[in-house]
């Protein structure tokens, strides 16, 4: 990637509790690959300007691209945990971008602490209630900036003047004649332009899509199954642990013979924690023991028991491609050891299931 | 040993060991990771999946007790009316929020609908209890109403126009 241009603007941003930090955001352009517009915005403490301005070390909080389909997508260190991040920062963008929200999409970024930090807390964190606080600016700004270089790029292939165009559902209107350019067809010549300094954002009387409810965009994919979560993350050469913790609080690891558990196929290592065991197996799959691989186990507790004895449960998994068992050995713990006790009965379930 | 399952309409040979639960078979050999993981003892329906139409835990299920059920999980589910019919209201409602559970939620209540058009508070209510979920209360503000594929009687309207608005 490389930076082509940029420009900043100052702004005041409130944080909670009154205190008030002056904050600079820049836009720069970034060579995308496979096309289109591509913009970089970055958010710094005002002690930091000068590293934000530093092309080497412009480390981007977010980025917008337009693509040359028109699809806009947000790249943002944002997750969605259900609290609607990935419906409302796509709002954001789409209301200075002047699309419609279903021409937003998000992508989640990697893990990049440095790259993708969260504006008001430094580190690449989703939490605090900061995701709208933090990037209400900076996505703002990109998608203001997006739109007037848009409409520069459309004004100088009419040859008329930009102040005659409008930005409106993903297109560019030419006013006095009615033409129209997409977004998808400008994107390459936007991405040619300067960046333009400063470029307002709409008033709060201007909004159409802000204020309003929408629709969750994360919805469909949850009803149908192709929501991605992390325990359905798939690595080349992933290992998974299972980890089996005391089940009393306060519990301490005394001993693990952990002979047998070795000894099955693709475990590859057994790990005492203070007051737990994992054992971690290669292998595409869950994660898994079976009843006679599980580590023979210890765990004391100094911490008293609610009734006297608190039963919990493990299932320990296990599956590999070339082999596997499944072990259902609930626990019976007690101060100072463990042993196996009966078999839990599953929770009442209604007739027409099973 | 190999496992001749029907699967979301489709033949597919697995060859795993004969106690592992079909829930890792669906999500670790067929990559159909729609389906969860959520406690492995059948106590929250993250796992439910249709065997033959009936809602099912695919956690507790060995893959040898299959047989020649049809399977059809979350991924296919909106090929069945009921399904497509419950992902709708779903939708209308803006149900998921995290959305972990709703691969359950979802299966659950097709289940209920396919066999049974125009459930009752209560019948709703049954098969609904074996899910646990922190959306818990989205249900109750006005799921329900919703499902019925028949126009609510006059009086009760108000209690769906208060769950979708």
């Amino acid at each position: 990637m490389l930076d082509r241009a940029d420009c900043g603007n100052d702004t005041e941003t409130s944080l909670g509790g009154g205190s008030s930090v002056s904050r600079r955001s820049v836009v720069k352009t970034i060579v995308a690959l496979g096309g289109g517009l591509l913009l970089g915005v970055s958010v710094n403490d005002m002690g930091d300007v000068a590293a934000a301005e530093s092309t080497s070390e412009f480390a981007p909080n977010a980025y917008v691209r337009i693509g040359r389909d028109g699809r806009v997508n947000l790249i943002v260190p944002q997750v969605e945990m259900g609290q609607g991040t990935y419906t409302s920062l796509p709002m954001l963008i789409a209301e200075e971008l002047e699309v419609r929200l279903d021409q937003v999409s998000i992508e989640p970024a990697p893990a990049n602490d440095r790259l993708y930090s969260n504006p008001l807390l430094g580190l690449q964190v989703t939490g605090g209630s900061t995701s709208i606080r933090g990037f209400w600016e900076p996505v703002s700004k990109a998608g203001a900036t997006a739109r007037a270089m848009l409409l520069e790029a459309a004004a100088a292939t009419w040859q008329v003047h930009a102040d005659s165009c409008r930005a409106k559902g993903g297109e560019i209107i030419h006013l006095p004649t009615g033409r129209r350019l997409s977004y998808a067809e400008l994107a390459d010549k936007a991405a040619e332009l300067p960046v333009p300094e400063n470029v307002p954002l709409k008033k709060p009387e201007e909004y159409r899509l802000i204020g309003t409810s929408a629709k969750r965009l994360d919805g469909p994919d949850k009803v149908n199954g192709r929501a991605i979560f992390g325990i359905d993350v798939q690595i080349p050469g992933m290992k998974i642990a299972t980890v089996a913790a005391c089940p009393i609080l306060g519990g301490k690891l005394v001993q693990v013979n952990d002979t047998r558990a070795r000894n099955i196929k693709h475990v590859r290592q057994v790990v005492r924690l203070e007051n737990a065991i994992t054992w971690a197996r290669q292998g595409r799959g869950s994660p898994l023991s079976t009843s006679s691989g599980t580590p023979d186990r210890t765990l004391s507790s100094r911490a008293p028991t609610l009734s006297g004895n608190l039963r919990t449960h493990r299932n320990r998994r296990a599956w590999s491609q070339e082999e596997g068992a499944i072990s259902a050995r609930p626990w019976l713990v007690q101060p100072g050891g463990s042993r196996p006790c009966m078999k839990c009965l599953c929770s009442p379930m209604p007739p027409w299931s099973r | 040993m190999a496992y001749r399952l029907k699967i979301n309409g489709l033949d597919r040979v697995v060859d795993v060991d004969g106690d592992i639960p079909l829930l890792w078979v669906l999500r670790d050999v067929l990559g159909l990771t729609g389906t969860k993981f959520g406690c492995g003892m059948a106590l929250c329906g993250a796992c439910t999946i249709h065997l033959n139409g009936t809602a099912i835990r695919s956690c507790i299920t060995p893959i040898d007790s299959v047989g020649a059920a049809a399977i059809t999980t979350i991924e296919a589910i909106g090929d069945i009316p009921a399904g497509r019919e419950i992902q709708r209201a779903w939708l209308d409602l803006d149900v998921p929020q995290c959305g972990y559970c709703q691969s359950g939620q979802v299966m659950s209540a097709s289940a209920l609908l396919a066999g049974n058009a125009n459930p009752s508070d209560e019948e709703i209510d049954n098969a609904m209890s074996g899910i646990f979920a922190a959306a818990e209360p989205i249900r109750e503000s006005g799921q329900r109403s919703s499902w019925r594929r028949k126009p609510l009687p006059p009086e009760r309207s108000g209690v769906e126009h208060a769950g979708s608005s």
